[in-house]
Order: C-alpha cells, then structure tokens, then sequence
C-alpha cells in the first residue's frame, strides 16, 4: 500500500503561522481480463498513486503529483506558492485531528478466476441469446484506497475492492446487427450476478429488433432502469451544493421546495445492497454519511464538501471529490461528487407498471448522457429507443426516438417508481447512480412517423 | 529517464514469455489549472503526470500493464507482470534491441513554452474574459473563467527497435456561465482551444470576443424557440464536422470494425455514402488541435482517406486492433495519458468540398432545420448529436432560432442522404475533446456546408 509517512512528517512541519496543508492520496491496483466468444484477448494491470495536495493561509493552492519520489516538502511548497495568487480568502475548513484507519491489505482474485469469470460471462449470455454472433466479457478486479492527512492532525484512510463484469453482445436478425451491453459489479467474484447481466443484454437486444416508425406526440411512458440512470448520471449535479449555491442548477432557491411526485425519493449512500462500491471516508477525509436528497418529491438535502456544508451551516455528507465528469484535465478541484445515488425503488414490477400504464410507450434504451441535460434550466432532449406498448404489452420496437421536455416537469409526473433496482458504476469509477423503472403521466416523444 | 539499455532490457524481459512485440509509452506531462470565479481568483493548480505503460502483444492477443513508478526496477517489474500475463507456452529467446530515433515534423511548433510565462499574464486573460463577457447586456447569474495549459513529453520505444519523441503543448480557456432571463435560466461551458503555447494569447481581444460571444449566444439561445415535431432537410453549416465525427468517424474506428459494433464491417470497396461524400482524417495538418507529429505508437500521422466518393476505402488503425482486422496502423494509435492503452482515434476528421451552391441549399427548403453550430454527441449503430445554435427555416429563409434539440438516427443511413456538398471547407479553428476507450484525446472535425435530404426532429411542439 502507499505510504503518506513522509507528507506526514511535511504537514507537521508545514502547519503554523497561519499556513496549514493537506494531502489527499489516492491509490488504484486494477487488473482486467477480456474474454472474446470465450477466448482471452486482452489483459491489463496496473498500480497508480495520484496525490493531490492543497496548502496555503489565507488562499488555497493545489500541487497535484503522481510522482512518488518527489520531496513532499517541495510540493507542499509548490502548493502554497499556487495559493499566493488567490483572491477573495479561502473557504476551505479543515477537518480537525482524527485517527482513523479503515483500509485493509487486499489481495485480488488471481487472473485465473477473472479468466473464468469471463467465459461463465460469454456462456450466460449465449445461454439467454443464443443468436449472439459475438459476446465479449470485461472482468475486471480493482483495489482502492483513499488516505487524507492534514496539519490539524487528520489522518484517515479507507479501502475497498470491487469486482466488475461488463458484458457486450452483437446479434444479427433478418440480415441487420444490433448491439448491446450491461454490467455488474459486486465486492467479491462470486457476489457478480452474471445472469441477470445477461438478462439485461438480452432484454436490450430484444427492444431492438425490428423497428417500426413512431408518430410524434405526448404519450405515456415507463422508462426503464437504463434510461432513469441515464438521465441522473448527468441530473445529479442539480443535487450538488456549489450548483445550487452558484445558481447553475435548475433546483436554485428549491430547498425545501415541492421539486417533484410524492412518488419520487433519492437519496445517496455510502454502500448500499446489490453493489460492490462502498465509500467510507471522501477525499477530505469526512465520513460517508447517507443524505436523503429528495423525499417524496421535497428536495430535502444537497451533495456537500467541507466549504459548501460550512457555508450553508449543515453537517459534512461525505460527498467532497474530483472525479465526476469527462475532462481534458486531471480533475483536482474539490467538489461534491455522488456516493451511491440512487432513486428509491417502489413496490410493483416493471410488467404491473406497463400493465397499469395500458397503452402507450416504455423507453428501453437511451444514449448520449452528457448532452442532452442543461442543468442550469432543466431542459432535456434525450436520444432513446424502445417499445411501443398496447394493453401493458410491448406490442413493437420504436427506434430514432427522441425525448423532450424539463426535469422539474418530468419529475413531477412520475406515478410509480418500480421495484427493479439497478446501480451502474459511473464511467470513471468515481460513483455509482442506481434508479428503477419509473412511470410517467406523459413524456413528449418524438419519431419518425 | 532510465537508460537505453533498461529500456531494451525490459522489452526483452516482456518478451520473454512468447509475444511477438512490445513497447514501451513514457509520459512526463506538465499542466496548470487556473480558475477565476465571480471576477475573483481561487488560485492556481499545478499537475505533474508522470508515468510509463508496457504493451505487449501476441498475433491478436494484447497485455498492457501501467505504472507511475519509472525507475528502473519498477519498469522491471511492470515487464515481467506483462509476461507473465501474456503467458503463452511457446517462449522463445529474445533478441538484443538496438533503437534508432525516429524524428517526424512538428505540425504545431511552439513559440512561447507556457513554462515560461510568468501566472500574472495568464491571470490577466482571465480577468480580461470576464470583464467583457460581464461588460454585454446579459444578465449573467454565474460566471467562471478556467485557464489550463499542458506540455506533454512522450517516449515511444519499441522491440521492433524505434526510438521516437515528441512534445505537444496547448492552451485553453474554458467559460461556464449560467444566464438569465424571463424567469429562465440556461447554463453552457465553451472552450477556446490552441495546438500552440502562449502565443495563443497574443490578441488578447480574440479571447475576449470569445467572451462575449459565448455569453450574448447563450442569452440567445434562452430566447429561442422549440422547433416542431417533424422529418424534415437539415443543413449543417461550415465547421459543423462533428456530424461526421459521430456518425461514422467511431464507426470507422478499427476497435468499432474488430467488436462487430459497427455497421461498416465487412463493406471495404462497397459503396456506403452518396457519391456527394468523401471522407477524410489526418493528423498532420499544421496548426489544428488533433494533429501531432506521430501517434501515441510512434507511428507518423498521415492523412487517411475513409470513403471516397461514396466507397468505403479504410478504416483507422492502431497496432493492436488493426491485427485484429488485418490491416496495419494508419497512425491513428492514440490515448489520453500511459494509464490507457492505445486504440483506434481519429485526429482531425472532414468531409472534403463538393461542388454545390451554398445559398441554393437553404433557398430550396420549404420546412427544414438550419445548424449553425454543434455540441456533443454520440456515437454507435444510432448516433445523437446536441445542436447548440439552430434555426428553423420557413421558405427558403432562415426564419427564428430553435432550442433543445438532438438530432440522433442511423450514422449508416444518414451517409447515404447528403444530397448537397458545398464548396468551402472551413476548418474548426478550436478543437475540442474526444472521449472513448483510451481517454479523451484532442480533436478537431469540420466540413464544407452540407445538406442532408431528411431527418427526424424533435422538439416539443
């Protein structure tokens, strides 16, 4: 594991005359195994410690390294040099002395079980689509530990392990090939539901095939897991406290507000069932906490780092990270980053919600998460696909769809949230967003027809 | 650096266990981050990247392992983790590895190395942006000016004996801005993007124009309309190339073809597009965000004609995915930083000029949509494509700005509906971000003015 014992030795000797630092390490083992209609094609591995230190006194200043053989006296240094050109006086609140050491050694599972892992992978979905002409397994095991020290005497670390599963599949029918993919993650191998990963690309592949045309118009619709994670992948920043605060989110000047159905609750947890992430401390060192975002359609609480919670006066949610959206650059600002946020799951099945919605259009499928969202004013115009539904029955597939409207109206219609749970890891393996099939009064979808 | 022959003696290691090539990708990368918040600074940023990747490859089986430890006895370990990985029974004894440095032309020499230019003048840009974009008429809610620079060293070296080097720098300016009007609000970031050092910054009204068009178009699009439901003809103007990007680029990419995700397998010399379209990425013209003097395998850039006339020509490879599809590298092996291996990119991707009237393509629609300008989008079998400036054209005129839409469909079909090709490309000056399996990488995609015989559209009206 990585050793912040020099930095420690740095911060004491770097804390005092108003100056102050703090060292946040991260460290990420991985090792990956591809598996191709059953046979090993690709294998990677790698072992990489980033560290992000920011320093100052009055202002901040952040030094990001992933060299661990420079002096950290130095790049302490480097960071309160940066923190000299700042304006307006630093927000950030240290968090004070705390012993706290959860981060356990952790030995991966050998390449062997992740090699099998992928063929059980392959076979599951051949067994659930037997016209697959191509299945592809990703199975991946990482290790990760957080570790934050600071000059007030912080020093806290945590680990976790987490196994992931990504299946990708091409079928061909009537002479066109259509494509789908899932997966799973979970903190052991044998915790991986590889079936229902398979199940899901099956249920993909099948809300593909054939496509009829679909008049315009305003229908009723279910949307399916995928399309409500979706759409939070990119919506979970309304929830985030430096948006609300700034007004670059549409739930500016709503907290405590009615923002949607009594049938709609979120919440973010720092571990929760049926996923492998956990996250106990965040990259400021405070503890995973779970924050109830929304409750029945009130906005009740907001992501937090340490400034945003010291601004608006509430308790830390361990919500303070860099990793969250695609970027050109190494992300090293602080800001609130999502643990495990997920829509709340009802009670009926997906099938009960089609049934009670009768006629009209279930969304299976929908693309481009990044930019069919403006946070600032709601609006969405979401490229999807799925299925035409008659008497709470998928009657045909309905392709080129496009979703139009604005989240506050959206969420406001949501009737009933399913009992389908289902939690994705974000691309950058920074969060996880989890949501269940919800059914809308009415959504404006466009077609071809 | 560790010497050449650590170098040579961790490839030999890496093919110690049967593969049939190895490399090793070494990155020193220097960036600086500023961020100017309200018209106040929060200070500044400074990132070191530094770290080594080993890629191993047998016929069309690939390992890759990473580390950002490089000494010597770290890159040690890293090679003989790839061997063992690749574990093949048929080791044979390696060779001895003698390199030869390569040395390709710069297509974006620098002038000013950002290193060298003290944080006051860069804070000043900063300053400067935000005053002009708050000295409009635009009530701004919100407003952060980002400032970032990267010099980027990279070593390629290979079993196959290449020593090659390259430096890549470049400057950008981000704005994120939130507007307000009418009791709405919109939020939007912009880049502006140079394949250049501080030189990028000599005019300093170019960075503030850009300021004050981003926060006068957003106040623009707030104002605009929904467009109507409908299939109609839409004309992409000038510069839009990350149509093309998006609706076929990724799915000419080898790593596509290889994954059976592409609908263009197997179609090599088949006719796929309109005559109208000839396709075209390089990644060597001078002065553009995607070009480099080679590839992240250091492979030359090239220029890679894709379709011609409609024919299917090439696809772009990497080393390792073009084995998979028995083509060799086109120079289009590209990644985000060691901690990816390399794929299949594109570079800077366009359509090539045709010989069609610019005004007659929009004077001959009845009904139809006018894009100006591109967002983001995605790509696949279904492509989606975000329109950040759009018009609605009504008679052969372009009548009101339309708002929120995302035109998606079939890349495949959508190829074969160019039924106009105007005659003046125009390159995208700025450049932006591709996102994929090696990370993101810079890009640029433009075209001449095109049309498009029908597409859906879909508004809320």
């Amino acid at each position: 594991m990585m050793d912040v014992s020099g930095y420690r030795a740095a911060l004491t000797a770097a804390g005092g005359d108003g100056l102050w630092a703090e060292v946040n390490a991260h460290e990420n083992g991985s090792m990956l195994v591809c598996v191709v209609n059953g046979e090993v094609e690709r294998t990677a591995a790698n072992l990489q410690t980033a560290l992000y230190v920011r320093a100052g006194g009055e202002q901040t200043g952040v030094a990001y390294t992933q060299d661990a053989e420079e002096n950290p006296t130095e790049v302490i240094r480097r960071a309160v040099e940066n923190g000299k050109y700042g304006e307006g006086g630093s927000t950030d609140v240290l968090l004070e002395a705390k012993q706290e050491h959860c981060a356990r050694e952790t030995s991966p599972a050998a390449v062997e079980t992740l090699v099998a892992i992928g063929k059980e992978a392959c076979e599951q979905a051949r067994l659930q689509t037997p016209d697959l002409q191509y299945v592809k397994a990703e199975v991946r095991a990482d290790t990760w530990r957080n570790a934050v020290v600071n000059s007030k005497g912080l020093d806290v670390d945590a680990s976790r392990q987490v196994y992931c599963a990504a299946l990708s599949a091409m079928a061909q029918r009537a002479g066109k090939q259509y494509n789908a993919q899932a997966h799973v993650t979970a903190a052991t191998p044998e915790g991986l539901q590889l079936r229902a990963a398979a199940a899901r690309v099956a249920q993909a592949m099948e809300r593909q095939f054939e496509p009829v045309r679909l008049q315009s118009g305003a229908y009723p619709t279910v949307l399916d897991s995928s399309v409500v994670i979706n759409i939070f992948t990119t919506a979970w920043q309304l929830f985030a406290a430096t948006k609300v605060l700034g007004g670059s989110s549409a739930f500016y000047g709503r907290l405590g507000h009615t923002i949607g159905s009594k049938a709609l609750t979120v919440t973010d947890r720092a571990a929760r069932e049926g996923c492998g992430y956990v996250f106990p401390v965040d990259d400021e060192g405070a503890s995973g906490q779970d924050t109830a975002l929304m409750r029945n359609g009130v906005l009740t609480g907001l992501l937090h780092t340490g400034a945003t919670a010291e601004k608006m006066g509430v308790k830390r949610t361990g919500n303070s990270g860099r990793v969250a959206l695609l970027t050109g650059s190494i992300p090293t600002e602080l800001i609130p980053v999502p643990k495990i946020l997920c829509v709340e799951p009802g009670q009926r099945s997906r099938a009960e919600l089609l049934a009670s919605m009768g006629d009209g259009v279930l969304i299976a499928q929908s693309f481009d998460v990044f930019h069919s969202i403006n946070i600032g004013s709601g609006d969405f115009s979401i490229p999807c696909r799925g299925s035409l539904v008659r008497d709470g029955v998928c009657a045909y597939n309905v392709t080129g769809l496009t979703l139009s409207g604005n989240l506050n109206d959206l969420f406001a219609n949501v009737e009933a949230a399913g009992n389908d749970l289902w939690i994705d890891e974000f691309l950058l393996k920074s969060y996880c967003i989890g949501a269940p099939s919800l059914q809308i009064r009415q959504m404006q979808v466009n077609g071809k027809g | 650096m560790p010497e050449r022959e650590t170098l040579a003696r961790c490839l030999q290691t890496a093919l110690s266990t049967g593969g049939d090539f190895a490399e090793i990708f070494w990155e020193d990368k220097d960036e600086l981050n500023m961020r100017c918040a309200q018209g106040a600074m929060q200070g500044v940023t400074t990132v070191r990247i530094h770290g080594a990747g080993i890629h191993l490859l047998q016929e069309t089986r690939s390992v890759y392992v990473y580390t950002c430890d490089t000494s010597a006895p770290a890159l040690m370990r890293a090679a003989e983790q790839a061997a063992t990985l690749l574990r093949t029974p048929k080791a044979e004894a390696v060779p001895a590895i003698t390199f030869a440095m390569q040395r390709y032309a710069a297509p974006n020499p620098v002038e000013i190395y950002p290193g060298t230019v003290a944080h006051g003048r860069k804070i000043a840009i900063l300053k400067e942006m935000n005053q002009a974009a708050r000295s409009t008429p635009v009530a701004i809610r919100q407003l952060n000016a980002d400032y970032f620079d990267t010099d980027q060293r990279i070593t390629v070296v290979n079993s196959e004996g290449l020593w090659a080097e390259d430096r890549r720098v470049a400057s950008r300016v981000r704005l994120q801005a939130t507007v307000e009007a009418g009791g709405q609000s919109l939020y939007e970031w912009g880049d502006y993007t140079r394949p250049q050092g501080f030189e990028a910054f000599r005019n300093a009204n170019d960075t503030a124009d850009f300021a004050r068009h981003f926060v006068l178009d957003l106040e623009a699009g707030l104002k605009a309309e929904s467009a109507p439901s409908c299939v109609v003809p839409v004309v992409f103007e000038a510069g839009c190339g990350t149509l093309w990007h998006e609706a076929c680029g990724h799915m000419l990419e080898a790593i596509a073809i290889a994954d059976q995700a592409s609908p263009f397998v197997g179609l090599l010399g088949q006719k796929i597009a309109s005559d109208r379209v000839t396709l075209c990425d390089d990644g060597s013209i001078p002065g553009l965000y995607g070009s480099t003097a080679m590839d992240d395998e250091g492979h030359p850039t090239q220029k890679n004609v894709l379709i011609e006339n409609g024919v299917l020509k090439g696809y772009l490879c990497d080393r390792f995915n073009g084995r998979r599809i028995g083509m060799p590298s086109t120079g289009s092996g590209r990644r985000q930083s060691y901690a990816f291996a390399p794929s299949s990119r594109m570079n800077n991707t366009y359509l090539a000029v045709g010989a069609d009237d610019e005004e007659e393509m929009i004077r001959t629609v009845a009904d139809g949509l006018y894009v100006k300008k591109l967002g983001g989008g995605n790509s696949g079998r279904e492509f989606s494509i975000a329109v950040s400036e759009g018009y609605w054209i009504q008679n052969g005129q372009i009548d009101r700005r339309v708002k929120g839409l995302t035109l998606n469909g079939s890349g495949a079909e959508l190829i074969r509906k160019v039924d106009r090709v105007g005659k003046r490309n125009e390159y995208e000056e700025s450049g932006g971000f591709c996102g994929s399996s090696s990370g993101l990488c810079p890009v640029t995609a433009f075209q001449p003015r095109v049309r498009i015989s029908e597409m859906a559209v879909g508004g809320e009206g």
